[in-house]
């Protein structure tokens, strides 16, 4: 086991004995530590932000009720991403057998282009802010000292830990941390005009 | 504060966060929306960076889901499943106390088992038959009359006079043949 990940770990098993205590709030948290990557794991396969979301809302409502047979022999994260990954799996023959019905029906087809799950799908106007955004993103990394600049991409792209950044750039760890919190910093900061004007909120 | 709380998301991000701050962090993003905004942008970014694509949640995301648990029955220990009768087992447990009541009981009491004899080691510890003691055919005691009869029955059904002809038998035959048609 990674001994960073160890915490983050020991939160889970916390956070998991209070659910299976009854506790729902603490159900809430362990959603707010997972929804993004839960989302981003079900978009791989459904390729679709909107309902992406939805299934990753169910698949975090059955890992709520199926908590109870969570005995801890796999890690919290690992047990829920194969929730997530089934769920998104099973939604995806679902859709596949219902467009499979809709195209052996010429009039049942006229109905798809109104029907809500493709209202969703992305947009070509959503589709330029997303590139927009992502030249954004780039530009401010780009513009970022080089510290900070070649701290933020040895823990995103390297995936190094905060102390194995520490010794690749001959500094403490707490100036890793704080290196890396200023380029998300910097980043979000040129971003936010353009979340602002999008819809992405 | 807000700059500091800031800095713990991103060590959150990273898997960088003590258990205990951690947690703390966790229970203020449940009460503190621009804290969640925080934590969805800097997911968002991380995401973009790794895959071009930018990907953000709506701000209520946890809470819907949060709704929907609200309606579901209260969470418990997880249940331990209840204890099956093991039939098989208990009927082969029963079975084996049976035999092993009666093995008991026979070994104890030569009138379960008649057949059985005593281990020799038991036949030495027993006493001898005292010369005045009387003598009784089995464990019942029977009256000397009806002891006779049996004996005397017993000494008929074995006589090999039979066989040697110093004793008259009526040799009858049990069957009879019999035939239709007799001439």
């Amino acid at each position: 086991m990674n001994r960073q990940t160890r915490p983050s770990e020991q939160l889970d098993e916390e956070l998991v004995a209070r659910v299976q205590q009854g506790d729902k709030k603490a159900f809430d948290l362990l959603v707010i530590k997972y929804q993004h990557r839960i989302v981003q794991l079900v978009n791989r396969y459904i390729k679709d932000p909107s309902e992406a979301q939805d299934v990753a809302q169910e698949a975090f409502i059955k890992a709520y009720r199926a908590l109870g047979n969570f005995r801890g022999e796999a890690a919290f994260y690992t047990w829920l991403y194969r929730i997530a990954i089934n769920t998104a799996k099973n939604y995806l023959v679902a859709r596949t057998r219902r467009n499979t019905q809709y195209e052996q029906d010429i009039q049942e087809a006229e109905k798809i282009e109104n029907a809500p799950q493709l209202q969703d799908m992305e947009s070509p106007e959503r589709q330029l802010l997303n590139d927009e955004i992502i030249e954004t993103i780039k530009a401010a990394i780009a513009s970022l000292p080089e510290e900070m600049r070649t701290a933020i991409m040895l823990r995103e792209f390297e995936g190094m830990s905060y102390e194995e950044i520490a010794v690749a750039m001959d500094c403490p760890v707490g100036t890793v941390r704080s290196r890396i919190f200023r380029a998300r910093e910097a980043i979000d900061s040129k971003l936010s005009p353009l979340l602002e004007h999008g819809d992405f909120r | 504060m807000n700059k500091e709380l800031n800095q713990y998301l991103s060590q959150l991000l990273d898997d960088e966060l003590d258990h205990q701050v951690a947690l703390d962090l966790l229970q203020k993003i449940q009460t503190n929306p621009d804290l969640k905004n925080t934590l969805t942008r800097y997911t968002a970014i991380n995401h973009a960076l790794k895959t071009d694509d930018f990907l953000p949640l709506p701000a209520d995301f946890s809470e819907k889901i949060a709704r929907q648990i609200d309606q579901e029955v209260t969470y418990f220990l997880p249940q331990k499943k209840p204890a099956r009768p093991h039939y098989k087992r208990v009927a082969l447990a029963a079975s084996v106390a049976v035999v092993a009541v009666l093995a008991a009981r026979g070994i104890n009491n030569p009138q379960i088992f008649p057949m059985q004899s005593p281990a020799p080691q038991q036949l030495a510890k027993q006493t001898p038959v005292q010369p005045n003691e009387q003598l009784t055919v089995g464990t019942t005691p029977q009256d000397p009359a009806s002891l006779n009869a049996r004996i005397s029955d017993y000494l008929d059904a074995h006589n090999n006079g039979v066989y040697t002809g110093e004793v008259d038998v009526d040799f009858r035959p049990l069957t009879k043949v019999t035939s239709y048609n007799q001439k």
